[in-house]
């Protein structure tokens, strides 16, 4: 299973998210995981160009109509999925690619080289991009530790399953790689908010899910937060400077700020949160580089050291005493 | 589900077939084959007959199946709906036909069968035993046997222990059909029992490398010293040191190794050991031997 094109397991975590996208070469992209539908978060959030549903997957029955993608050729990227391993960077590509957002060189030339396929043609080119792949597979453990994934496989074996959600071309849409064509799941008039829309369907797949105790994740696809903030502070720095009356903001801001005093705590509020910002993407680039580097040499040598100290014996004792383990596959 | 801490892993509704010189006859009752995992975690196959008035009389057959013992497949050359329990170990196999209705599926059936008769839950055994009724007094000495956290013997210990607890149990309760008591008999899945248990995985390294047995060891202010060039790049102070122990990243790559070498990808020799094991704790008592200077201390 391991040979030189195939897709490895990656974590579902928005720190691997958020640098694989980068590495795709898309930039001022960030994922956000949410731990609830909680829709002031979502508005909170935005811009937001998708969510990502992602779920321990089992049959079920649905019976929705999906759209033929013929007649959206050009109006919607849909692919098939076609690698299981890859699911989670084509439910990510599903959103860049429809989101009309700048996209880089590679990404551009895989949505132009495939506009006239059909989905599972769509799914196939993306599983051959040598380039998508090899981003994908560079946050798992490099070799030669990638076991044979069928192996780890039959201890946990539950497949994950994605689904973006995105509004494209003034409708929303459920976008299913295990389905033969996008699912539309109502229009968008100009004042409609899309993420309240969604909400709902989320919701029920939420309620559904919980009944039978499955676990799922939410994401949100959204425009990098540090530069959201740094527009808005930049914009209050130079009106309060100016000496100008200032406009109220039309965004998440918990009211404009209308005076001196008030530009002063927001733009406190705003640094701070450009702070926190730096921060997680510190913490997540940590952790990107431990999973990127191989602590085979490390532990061996670290085991060595202990052997030729005389403390790797009550360590031996203690493997020996311990009952056998469960291997716990780190997948979300 | 569960009742009486007993799970049923799978029941596929088959009849016998039974050797006559050299046929095999088909027993014409409508019967239920039946795959459970016990309290203390060992896998039995059963087989009852169907149309009783009770739903849960006794099965007629019932075999405690260990890892390797046997295999449920079709039978060579035969009927297309014919099956066995083939088992490594002579004249014990057993012969069944399909009786769900669709024929396509037997094949995924035999197949789930299989495995399910050589799986083994070792979380499972000692689990909850303090709540769940006992239905013999050696069933509860088997129990008892099975708490880990209980003693702090060794691995070879505790197998002497189940094993014997097992074989009074499997006296009282009856040898399955077909299986001769005797002594030998008993020794002889002693002995096996033993066996499957020095064979078992043993635990990961995340487990043998808790964040709380390294830190204290990681106060030592010349490992950071020698191992920092195994570190990354700008994670190489005893504040990284110590988050990469606590990190589930560390620990993802330790399961990772641990599957590996468990599995057999990962030749010990590659790291300068003798060892002909693949369990961490032959790893680790490979390194020991090769690094560890007997002359100090």
């Amino acid at each position: 299973m391991s040979g030189s094109d195939a897709w490895t397991t990656i974590e579902s975590d928005p720190g691997v998210f958020t640098e694989l996208i980068e590495e795709m070469g898309v930039q001022g992209v960030q994922v956000e995981e949410l731990y609830a539908l909680d829709e002031e978060l979502l508005m909170s959030l935005r811009p937001v160009y998708g969510l990502i549903f992602l779920f321990k997957w089992r049959q079920e029955t649905d019976n929705r109509p999906t759209l033929n993608p013929e007649d959206t050729l050009g109006h919607i990227f849909f692919a098939q999925q076609v690698i299981p391993n890859a699911c989670a960077t084509q439910a990510i590509l599903a959103i860049l690619l429809n989101a009309g957002i700048k996209l880089g060189s590679t990404l551009s030339e895989l949505k132009d080289f495939t506009s006239a396929f059909p989905p599972d043609l769509k799914g196939m080119a993306i599983g051959n991009s040598e380039q998508i792949r090899r981003v994908h597979n560079s946050f798992s453990p490099p070799q030669p530790i990638v076991p044979d994934e069928a192996k780890l496989a039959e201890k946990d074996d539950e497949v994950y399953h994605f689904i973006s959600y995105i509004p494209i071309a003034g409708s929303l849409y459920e976008l299913d790689g295990l389905k033969p064509g996008p699912i539309k799941l109502c229009d968008l008039d100009a004042k409609d908010e899309w993420l309240l829309k969604a909400a709902p369907h989320i919701q029920s797949r939420i309620e559904r899910y919980a009944q039978s105790e499955i676990r799922f994740n939410l994401m949100a696809v959204i425009q990098n937060r540090k530069q959201v903030y740094s527009q808005q502070l930049a914009k209050l720095q130079q009106s309060s400077q100016s000496g100008e009356v200032h406009q109220p903001m039309d965004t998440d801001l918990a009211g404009g700020a209308a005076s001196p005093a008030d530009a002063d705590s927001e733009m406190g509020r705003l640094m701070e949160l450009i702070q926190q910002e730096d921060d997680k993407f510190r913490q997540w680039h940590e952790e990107n580089v431990r999973r990127k580097h191989n602590y085979i040499p490390f532990v061996f040598n670290f085991l060595k050291l202990l052997a030729e100290k005389g403390r790797l014996q009550p360590l031996i004792d203690q493997a020996a005493a311990s009952k056998p383990a469960s291997f716990s596959h780190q997948e979300k | 589900m569960q009742s009486n801490g007993v799970q049923v892993l799978q029941e596929v509704r088959a009849g016998r077939l039974f050797k006559d010189a050299s046929t095999l006859r088909a027993d014409s009752r409508k019967g239920l084959i039946r795959v459970i995992e016990r309290e203390d975690g060992l896998i039995s196959f059963q087989w009852k007959e169907r149309a009783t008035v009770q739903p849960d009389c006794d099965p007629e057959t019932d075999i405690i199946t260990f890892p390797g013992d046997a295999i449920f497949i079709k039978i060579p050359n035969s009927s297309t709906r014919s099956f066995m329990l083939k088992f490594v170990e002579a004249d014990r196999d057993l012969f069944f036909w399909m009786q769900e209705p669709r024929a396509e599926d037997d094949a995924i059936r035999a197949e789930q069968l299989s495995a399910n008769i050589n799986s083994y839950s070792p979380d499972h055994a000692g689990e909850g035993q303090e709540e769940e009724a006992m239905d013999t007094a050696d069933q509860a000495q088997i129990a008892e046997a099975s708490c880990t956290g209980a003693t702090r013997a060794s691995a070879e210990e505790q197998a002497g222990v189940q094993a014997a607890q097992l074989a009074a149990a499997l006296r009282s309760i009856g040898m399955p059909a077909g299986m001769e008591q005797g002594e030998s008999d008993v020794a002889q899945l002693l002995s096996a029992m033993q066996q499957r248990r020095q064979q078992l995985p043993g635990p990961s390294l995340s487990e043998v490398l808790k964040p709380e047995v390294l830190l204290p060891i990681l106060q030592d202010p010349t490992i950071l010293q020698i191992l920092a060039e195994h570190l990354p790049e700008g994670q190489r102070t005893q504040q990284d040191l110590e988050n990469l122990v606590t990190s589930a990243q560390f620990r993802h790559q330790l399961d990772v190794f641990s599957s590996a070498l468990r599995s057999g990808q990962l030749d010990l020799s590659h790291f300068g050991l003798d060892s002909q094991g693949s369990s961490v704790l032959d790893f680790l008592i490979g390194i020991q031997e090769r690094f560890s200077q007997a002359d100090k201390q």
